[in-house]
């Protein structure tokens, strides 16, 4: 804020801009004008009349009926059971996708970034599914642990004949976790890029003083990597903790209208709040729930940017010191 | 250079000789495994379209299907309006696409390359909407456009594609920075305004990251249930809400083996433009500096 104001100062009490200078400014306003309108239009408007709507009773319809409940919304929502029970059920998909699904995928991205034969065949077929578009791919995954159609339960039945898990009312959450590593891919080569920017002469040197491979992983190649890892832990969290489609579609809904049938114990957050926007129109509270959730989103991303400094390696700081 | 470096390097490493070992055999093993589980939800989606809808879910379950039902493909794509609502996904899906990375790099470039007052105070603006959950404005932005009456109409994918997108004006801000001073200095002794220059010059150096974003915006509004479920009706949605209710027989039940053919044919567009855009993507990642 302070540069800018210096900015502003220091170039208007010049008196007179530079031709040139002008015409920047004109020009960059120009360039980020259709995203500065789209910000306001459906961004920052949106924000303002959605933490309105969260303070009132509003159901979609009736202006007219809209009655100004102050912070009983809120109140309301930490009242309900729903809301704790999908908490729990989104940080522990959470905590179970973020740590343990970047894992796989650098140990992953590790043993395929070697030379060996057939590695980009490797790499195509593990980035795959991935690649598949959330609504189908789903679909396929809740197919193969079908309780009587499902691939998984026939290859159980081969050693336990007859094996009839309902996974997917048993062990729903698990169901979405393992989805989700199946999708690991993404971030497989984003890790296998960051790894092919780690100089080679580093990995040299450090085998030349006699450091073994696995030492080489620790103290030289997972180091230049933590900014990749930093970067992938606060979008894989915050997108994680909005787990929305997937859980509605894997449990499957009733009516054309897409009306989520599933139990209470099942919710993830954001399908308790879809449920009580768009099934029982609950328009302020479901705008209170989220407003909840962007608040729990805020805290976790400035602990993760605070904690970001014992842990991420950067080599060179970034010019314009705009970016975090 | 001598011989142990020249080996260490990609292209000369290929025709090194592989020693053979227990441990490259276990390693071979592990990787066949994993590649077993992870292309097994497709095979067996594939193999369950083969099926008649009597051989679905019996007991003990089939892995084959007697006699494959190749028919159940020209009946779920052909038959039903599933080509209908394929059009329409691509008419949400392109222009969207097109947009929101037109409108993208044009910010990127912006951020990048030119300096003007509150520009950091827009870019921090930028990076704080990655925080924001996407239901806080979508609910409001539900709102406003039922208001205008612009629900059931495709007109909101318009208006999101041209506001643009924090992680792709951050991508092309990233990627741009790292273009030469100098090209862009001889375009401007040249006399060419910026413009011209973003859009000779700047757009396309940046062909790969320009082709990622635009792969994965088409897949994201390909794949995105939510969106079209809450703003269009049933007779003009996408393929992604629209294919749970088209397979379904007078009695209401669901003709399994023809979804799971249906299925196949929305997975597969997705599947061709990857395998032909692959070394795009891979580029398009490598060269943004993904890492931050």
């Amino acid at each position: 804020m302070q540069d800018i104001t210096r900015m502003v100062r220091e170039t208007w009490h010049r008196g007179k801009l530079g031709t040139r200078t002008r015409r920047e400014i004109r020009d960059f306003y120009m360039f980020t004008s259709p995203w500065i309108i789209g910000f306001m239009l459906l961004s920052l408007i949106p924000l303002i009349i959605g933490l309105l709507t969260s303070f009132t009773n509003y159901d979609g319809l009736n202006i007219s009926n809209i009655k100004w409940l102050a912070l009983r919304n809120y109140q309301r929502a930490f009242e309900s059971s729903d809301l704790y029970t999908s908490l729990k059920n989104t940080f522990v998909y959470t905590l179970l996708v973020v740590p343990v699904g970047n894992l796989f995928a650098l140990i992953l991205a590790n043993m395929l970034n070697r030379a060996m034969i057939g590695r980009s065949l490797f790499r195509a077929i593990y980035y795959l599914p991935s690649i598949l578009p959330l609504a189908g791919a789903i679909q396929a995954w809740g197919l193969m642990f079908n309780m009587n159609a499902g691939a998984v339960n026939a290859f159980l039945s081969l050693f336990v004949p007859g094996t009839a898990i309902n996974w997917i009312n048993e062990h729903f959450v698990l169901m979405l976790v393992m989805f989700s590593w199946w999708q690991l891919g993404g971030a497989m080569v984003i890790y296998l890029a960051g790894l092919q920017g780690v100089p080679e002469e580093l990995r040299e040197a450090a085998t030349m003083d006699g450091a073994n491979s696995v030492q080489v992983f620790f103290s030289v190649v997972l180091p230049l990597l933590t900014p990749v890892i930093f970067f992938q832990l606060v979008l894989g969290i915050i997108g994680s903790l909005q787990i929305l489609d997937s859980a509605i579609l894997l449990y499957g809904r009733t009516g054309l209208s897409g009306t989520t049938s599933m139990p209470g114990d099942l919710y993830m957050y954001m399908v308790y709040v879809y449920s009580q926007v768009f099934d029982f129109q609950r328009y302020g509270y479901g705008v209170a729930l989220s407003w909840i959730f962007f608040v729990i989103v805020l805290v976790l991303t400035i602990i993760l940017l605070v904690t970001s400094r014992y842990w991420v390696y950067y080599e060179v700081s970034q010019e314009g010191g705009t970016v975090k | 250079m001598n011989h142990a470096q020249l080996a260490t390097y990609p292209a000369f490493a290929r025709r090194h000789k592989v020693h053979i070992s227990w441990n490259h055999i276990t390693l071979y093993v592990g990787f066949l495994l994993l590649t077993l589980v992870f292309i097994m939800p497709v095979v067996w989606l594939v193999l369950t379209s083969l099926k008649l809808n009597s051989e679905y879910g019996t007991y003990p379950t089939m892995l084959f299907p007697a006699v494959p039902q190749w028919t159940n493909y020209p009946q779920a794509l052909i038959d039903r309006p599933f080509f209908k609502l394929a059009w329409d996904t691509t008419q949400i899906a392109v222009p969207s696409a097109i947009l929101t990375v037109l409108s993208s790099s044009l910010a990127g470039f912006a951020f990048a390359r030119m300096n003007a007052p509150g520009k950091s105070v827009l870019f921090v603006l930028v990076l704080s909407m990655l925080l924001v959950p996407r239901m806080v404005t979508t609910i409001p932005d539900f709102m406003l456009f039922a208001k205008l009456r612009l629900t059931n109409t495709y007109w909101p994918w318009i208006l999101w594609g041209i506001s643009g997108s924090s992680f792709n004006i951050f991508l092309f801000r990233q990627f741009f920075s790292a273009v030469p001073k100098d090209l862009e200095d001889a375009a401007e002794v040249d006399g060419c305004n910026r413009l011209r220059i973003f859009w000779q010059i700047f757009l396309p150096v940046s062909g790969p990251v320009v082709a990622t974003a635009l792969i994965f915006h088409f897949q994201w509004v390909w794949g995105d249930w939510f969106t079209p479920n809450i703003l269009l009706s049933s007779d003009n949605t996408t393929l992604s809400v629209g294919l749970g209710t088209l397979y379904l027989d007078p009695k209401g039940n669901t003709l399994y083996t023809l979804y799971m053919a249906a299925l196949v044919g929305y997975l597969l567009p997705m599947l061709i433009i990857f395998l032909i855009g692959q070394k795009y993507i891979v580029q398009g990642i490598v060269t943004t500096g993904l890492k931050g």
